[in-house]
């Protein structure tokens, strides 16, 4: 199976290289060309591809690889809560990012002058922070559901 | 006390405001603790962490509603008193 993966991914050398250029400071060094295996059956680089800007690529070299029975490695009990959290997470940095643009960062001076804002405004804000509560509130599923997984298999 | 026909409202605003911006410092600080490096391990988190979010969450929720609520009685008195349209 190693034969074959090297076989697809013979086309996409370049885009690892270009992947573990940009990903270096998360990686360890490795050789160009060397320990390929370890790294494509990794499931941290199967990651760092779908998040590099070559996405339609990697998806086919991994549907590729998986068709023809290549399994990533490292494929734990908990991978599914992982991502599933992973992605709670971002879409709560997300929402947090659209409150805090109605958040105010001090407090007001006695002489600041205070206008009211309008209805419209106030709709809006609402409706960010119901977006960044119902965000929050899977993270948090998310991340338990996640934490009692890998209690559980520990 | 004041002579200005909105003036109680406008502090209430004011006082609600900074009442707003004390309780949404607490949720800041979970906010910012989110780790995410989507390649990052994530470590369990202290026993309660969610629980006090959620706290802070729902303090910060409490004083945005009082906070509204000004901002609202302040615009009714300025309309009726002819400040705005």
């Amino acid at each position: 199976m190693k034969g074959q993966a090297y076989y697809i991914l013979d086309g996409v050398m370049r885009h690892i290289d270009e992947a573990l250029r940009f990903y270096r400071p998360r990686l360890d060094p490795i050789p160009k060309g060397k320990n390929v295996s370890i790294l494509i059956e990794s499931n941290d680089f199967r990651r760092i591809l779908l998040a590099g800007d070559f996405q339609i690529f990697a998806k086919k070299a991994i549907l590729r690889f998986e068709r023809h029975g290549g399994q990533f490695m490292g494929d734990g009990p908990c991978e599914d809560e992982k991502d599933r959290a992973m992605r709670a997470a971002q879409a709560w940095e997300i929402a947090t990012e659209e409150v805090r643009r109605f958040m105010v960062d001090k407090p007001l001076e006695p002489e600041e002058a205070i206008e009211p804002k309008p209805p419209e405004y106030l709709e809006e804000m609402d409706a960010a922070f119901e977006r960044e509560a119902k965000a929050r509130e899977e993270y948090i599923a998310a991340m338990t559901a996640w934490f009692e997984c890998e209690e559980g298999s520990s | 006390m004041s002579t200005e026909p909105c003036q109680k409202a406008a502090d209430e605003l004011r006082q609600s405001i900074n009442e707003w911006v004390r309780a949404s410092e607490a949720t800041r600080e979970f906010m910012v603790k989110i780790p995410w490096d989507i390649t990052d391990e994530q470590d369990t988190v202290p026993p309660g962490y969610f629980g006090e979010m959620q706290q802070a969450f729902e303090q910060e929720k409490r004083a945005r509603a009082k906070y509204i609520k000004a901002n609202i009685a302040l615009l009714d008195c300025m309309q009726r008193h002819g400040f705005i349209d």
